[in-house]
């Protein structure tokens, strides 16, 4: 079944809506979930919240990427329940993880204005991306946009740990100097 | 610290916002979830068991069959009250191995492996004839895991544990300031010297010139506990503030910055530490200047707490960057440590 076929299931509000979105991208949704809360059964609670949100953004909404817009949902109800959990983990949680890496990219305040809007951010982040070879931006988007772990990245970019993590190293160190010179501040 | 001001929440949060082509472009065809791989114990352990059998041979005839702790033994001592490593707490940080390669008359045996963020210790046994009780050593070992990360120049030790017919335990412990991953392993040993010191090599000193190559696969459980650092400290009349602090029930780590390089050359022991466990047992080092220094509280009754330890240092601007990493002798496990004491600062547990 085609995305425009699954979209039309949401928008006649046919109940075999939700199956076929599983059908088509549930193991895709479930890995997000997965990588950010590694807990089985939070990732399938998440999956489950993506579809109720889908079932009720779609009408009005029409996405284009129905993948990519499902991935969105799922990843931030993921973040969002991960910064809500209570639970302490010895090592900290993956989202934990992240925004400790993250914080290299920081760049320096130069002045007291208010920060970046998120949307000036993301297109900033987006050039960034765009301007790098293909394989450090797959390595940069699954550790920060898919939460994968630097093992995951290894196997699927067949390259060593320790040569993910040196990349991705680098590639913080770059974007800290990029956001800067932008002038972008958070 | 409260997360949700972080600044690092913004970027991720804007990360969230990119473009579909770009979160497409990065989807794998199939989502891969990797998860931890617990050891397969009972495969490897039967293959372990049946190596040390045949290395061990006319032992294995007279029909002693190794038990499981035998194989992680060498690594331990718990002093003369005996006990042994909690078996539940090895199947996490260890793995029975059980590869063997023979070269020249030596069997080598790789039987175990012990493994956490920073330290890595196989359990080896060393069989050719007349070698027990010898003194030997390889001249040099290399570790490389996944083709890629080389571990070289690892600490050796003749084990604690006492084998006898022709057979030695043989340890070798890495430490390591990279985190040290798991997988695949080749361990290469180069030069056997039998008697190294005797009579400054001029009578009884023998070479056996060639290389033991071992491969093998090993997946443990990291067990690291980062425990709160931050705390300022004075090391032999220095400051220093304790950067971090890593825990696991193999060894203690701790990364410090001081306003000078402390070490050994310098006159300088490795930093003061002791834990202590809930049924009273105390864990530390740097004995022999304890009990000079407090010999109603450090009795001649004490041993020290560890089987090695690896002291760095490196300029970083004006202070100097130090990174410590000690073994211990025996297994500890984290839920029963209720004190830690560092350069005489209490560490808080939390």
């Amino acid at each position: 079944m085609t995305d425009a076929d699954i979209i039309s299931l949401y928008q006649k509000r046919e109940e075999d809506a939700i199956a076929e979105t599983e059908k088509a991208y549930g193991s895709y949704c479930y890995a997000i979930a997965y990588h950010i809360l590694r807990n089985e059964s939070d990732a399938k609670e998440c999956v489950n919240d993506a579809y109720m949100a889908l079932w009720q953004a779609i009408p009005p909404a029409y996405p284009e990427q129905l993948k990519a817009f499902l991935g969105k949902t799922v990843r931030n109800i993921a973040l969002n329940r991960a910064k809500q959990s209570t639970r302490k983990k010895r090592g900290g949680s993956q989202r934990e993880i992240l925004l400790s890496e993250l914080e290299e990219c920081i760049p320096a305040v130069t002045s007291v204005e208010q920060g970046a809007e998120d949307r000036v951010i993301t297109e900033c982040i987006e050039r960034f991306l765009y301007a790098q070879p293909e394989e450090k931006r797959l390595v940069f988007l699954r550790r920060y946009w898919y939460a994968d772990s630097l093992r995951e990245i290894g196997k699927t970019c067949r390259m060593s740990v320790e040569k993910v993590k040196s990349m991705l190293f680098r590639m913080r160190k770059e974007l800290r100097e990029y956001l800067a010179k932008e002038g972008v501040e958070l | 610290m409260n997360t949700d001001n972080r600044k690092s929440n913004k970027l991720l949060s804007a990360m969230g916002g990119i473009s579909d082509d770009l979160v497409l472009s990065a989807a794998q065809e199939k989502e891969i979830i990797l998860r931890t791989r617990k050891p397969r114990w009972a495969a490897v352990l039967v293959t372990a068991v049946l190596a040390l059998i045949f290395a061990v041979g006319a032992a294995a005839a007279g029909g002693h069959i190794p038990v499981l702790s035998d194989l992680f033994a060498p690594a331990f001592y718990y002093g003369e009250e005996g006990g042994g490593p909690d078996i539940e707490l090895l199947e996490k940080v260890g793995q029975p191995i059980g590869v063997s390669v023979e070269e020249q008359g030596v069997t080598v045996t790789v039987r175990s492996i012990l493994r956490d963020r920073h330290t890595l210790t196989l359990v080896l046994s060393v069989q050719k004839q007349g070698i027990e009780r010898e003194e030997f050593l390889f001249d040099w070992n290399r570790l490389v895991i996944n083709d890629s990360r080389v571990l070289e120049g690892g600490s050796g030790g003749i084990g604690y544990g006492v084998r006898g017919d022709d057979t030695i335990d043989y340890t070798i412990t890495w430490r390591e300031q990279e985190p040290i991953p798991d997988g695949k392993m080749e361990l290469i040993l180069e030069n056997l010297t039998v008697k190294p010191y005797a009579m400054f090599g001029l009578l009884g000193e023998k070479h056996i010139n060639d290389t033991w190559n071992l491969e093998f696969e090993a997946y443990t459980e990291d067990l690291s506990w980062e425990i709160p650092a931050g705390q300022h400290t004075t090391m032999d009349g220095a400051e220093a503030v304790l950067d971090e602090i890593i825990l696991s029930p193999l060894s203690l780590t701790v990364k410090y910055t001081a306003e000078r390089e402390l070490g050994f050359l310098e006159g300088y022991e490795h930093p003061d530490f002791t834990i202590t466990l809930k049924d009273g047992t105390r864990l530390f080092n740097n004995l022999w200047y304890r009990e000079k220094e407090n010999p109603e509280e450090y009795g001649s009754g004490d041993t020290e707490s560890i089987s090695g330890a690896m002291l760095d240092s490196e300029p970083e601007g004006d202070h100097y960057r130090h990174f410590y990493t000690v073994n211990f002798s025996r297994l500890v496990p984290l839920e029963d440590v209720v004190s830690l004491v560092i350069e005489g600062q209490e560490i808080p547990l939390e």
